[in-house]
């Protein structure tokens, strides 16, 4: 059992500035007065070890970093550890930056501050932050933006050791890197390549980087850039034919299980219709559904129709999922059910539920305007 | 500019289901009215960065969006930016005593010709 203060909090930094770091941990651990536990990471493979043998509670991560850069790494890490409460900070605060970072979950976007006086406000504010409970439910992506060769390359990168474990909905694959190489593979009854190229063609699932330990055997040898390169090119072999899984005792199914929608139809067909709103949508007006996506909790996808893009609009549901309850903090306002939104023609609503995300956006017919004020009316 | 939004939303919450209402402008600055001590001007404040920070990624997502209904088992919650970056926040019940549509239609339309 833990004989940590309940109130301690571990608190990690992410930057690949030492001399920062330095003075982050002397500063920030003064003035937290032992309510801090400190972590320094100097990169993103440093970090993941940390967060993996830690329970972090809040982490601060830079977003101009070499190789690995904090948006990316900010990504990551909210798919991996989305109960962890994430800050980042930065020299160059653009609203691109801003939000990229909101985007990918980060509750806070602060500017890195120039005169260690300035220090202080970011720890109340980190302090205040770290207090608050973490966001603990919600809807999570797992590989979609993210993709294990992504999480493979940062790995190996770092030169660092770990298994990670894939799995799907009824099987489990395992990578063991070392060091930096891939040195073995195993999914159902396959290994080595084979397997590493099975688990790699995979269109969905989860992963877990988990703590090395020696594999029963090394079946995998050479670069894993080669590696990785070999895989993508068996995917684009398979590429039109089914992926053949791993043995499994059922397939997963991923046909759509609702029916296919045939424009136009309304968009009162598909979400509860408001009961007060601009411009009311709820009333006879024909509106043509321009894209629709449904998925899980965990960000798979079960049906989709005309989306541009699936992971832009899966992590728009992640973004929301997370900044529904930190809206709704304090203010006591019961369960989210939807975000509507209204352009001049457009409307575009995004719906979270315990298991499922719906996200669709329609056009409607001509709509009237006042010309004072270009709000749209019925 | 401050008393210009401090006189303007204090006349809005004398509209029947306002329970609460906020000015984020592009400083951060916030200007907050709130009907009932359950929406302390803190979480109100908390409130209204959330939904500044949800429109810029809907800006970055481009849907050409202006204005959001956030719906919640109890309330709802109505943003509006206007271009300058202004941002609007109201809160009202869901099911009963909320806000008419009509009354949403003339607070945003005074919202867009605010001076300020």
């Amino acid at each position: 059992m833990s004989d940590e203060p309940n109130n301690l909090k571990k608190v990690l930094f992410v930057d690949d500035n030492l001399q920062f770091l330095e003075m982050i941990e002397r500063l920030m651990g003064n003035w937290s007065k032992g309510e801090w536990q400190i972590f320094l990471a100097q990169n993103s493979g440093k970090a993941l070890l940390i967060l993996q043998e830690h329970a972090i509670d809040l982490a601060v991560v830079d977003v101009q970093m070499p190789v690995v850069d904090g948006i990316q790494f900010l990504a990551l890490l909210n798919r991996k550890y989305p109960a962890v409460q994430k800050v980042t900070l930065s020299a160059y605060a653009d609203e691109a930056s801003r939000t990229a970072c909101l985007s990918q979950g980060a509750e806070l976007f602060l500017e890195k501050p120039r005169d260690p006086a300035d220090l202080e406000i970011i720890f109340s504010t980190l302090r205040e932050l770290a207090r608050q409970k973490p966001v603990s439910t919600g809807f999570r992506g797992v590989l979609r933006q993210v993709s294990l060769e992504d999480v493979i390359q940062m790995e190996c990168l770092n030169r660092n050791s770990s298994i990670l474990e894939v799995s799907g909905a009824n099987w489990t694959g395992r990578i063991f890197i070392k060091e930096g190489a891939i040195v073995h593979a195993e999914a159902g009854t396959r290994n080595g390549e084979s397997a590493l190229n099975n688990i790699l063609s995979m269109k969905g699932g989860e992963f877990n980087l988990k703590p090395f330990v020696d594999p029963p055997r090394q079946s995998i040898d050479g670069p894993w850039e080669f590696l990785l390169m070999e895989a993508a090119r068996v995917r684009d072999e398979r590429k039109g034919a089914e992926v053949e899984e791993p043995p499994a005792p059922e397939p997963v199914s991923v046909a759509p299980a609702l029916p296919v929608p045939a424009p136009p139809v309304r968009a009162s067909d598909l979400v509860p219709p408001p009961a007060a709103f601009l411009p009311p949508m709820s009333v006879n007006r024909p509106v043509r559904i321009d894209e629709m996506v449904v998925c899980t909790a965990k960000g798979e996808v079960v049906y989709d129709w005309q989306c541009p893009s699936l992971g832009d609009r899966i992590s728009f549901l992640e973004f929301l999922s997370q900044k529904s309850l930190q809206l709704g903090e304090g203010l006591n306002l019961g369960a989210f059910d939807r975000l509507e939104m209204e352009g001049e023609r457009q409307r575009v609503v995004a719906q979270i539920q315990g298991d499922r995300g719906v996200f669709f956006r329609a056009t409607r017919g001509t709509v009237r305007r006042t010309p004072e004020n270009g709000v749209p009316v019925a | 500019m401050k008393e210009t939004i401090h006189n303007w939303l204090t006349e809005q919450m004398r509209i029947t289901g306002m329970l609460g209402c906020g000015i984020r402008c592009p400083d951060r600055r916030t200007f907050i009215r709130s009907a009932s001590a359950q929406f302390t001007p803190v979480a109100m404040e908390h409130a209204c960065r959330c939904l500044a920070d949800t429109f810029q990624v809907i800006s970055s997502n481009r849907f050409p969006v202006q204005l959001v209904r956030w719906v919640y088992e109890n309330y709802l919650v109505y943003g509006f930016m206007r271009d300058d970056g202004l941002c609007l926040a109201l809160l009202t019940r869901r099911h009963e005593a909320t806000l008419q549509n009509a009354d949403i239609e003339t607070i945003v339309a005074e919202f867009h010709s605010l001076a300020i």
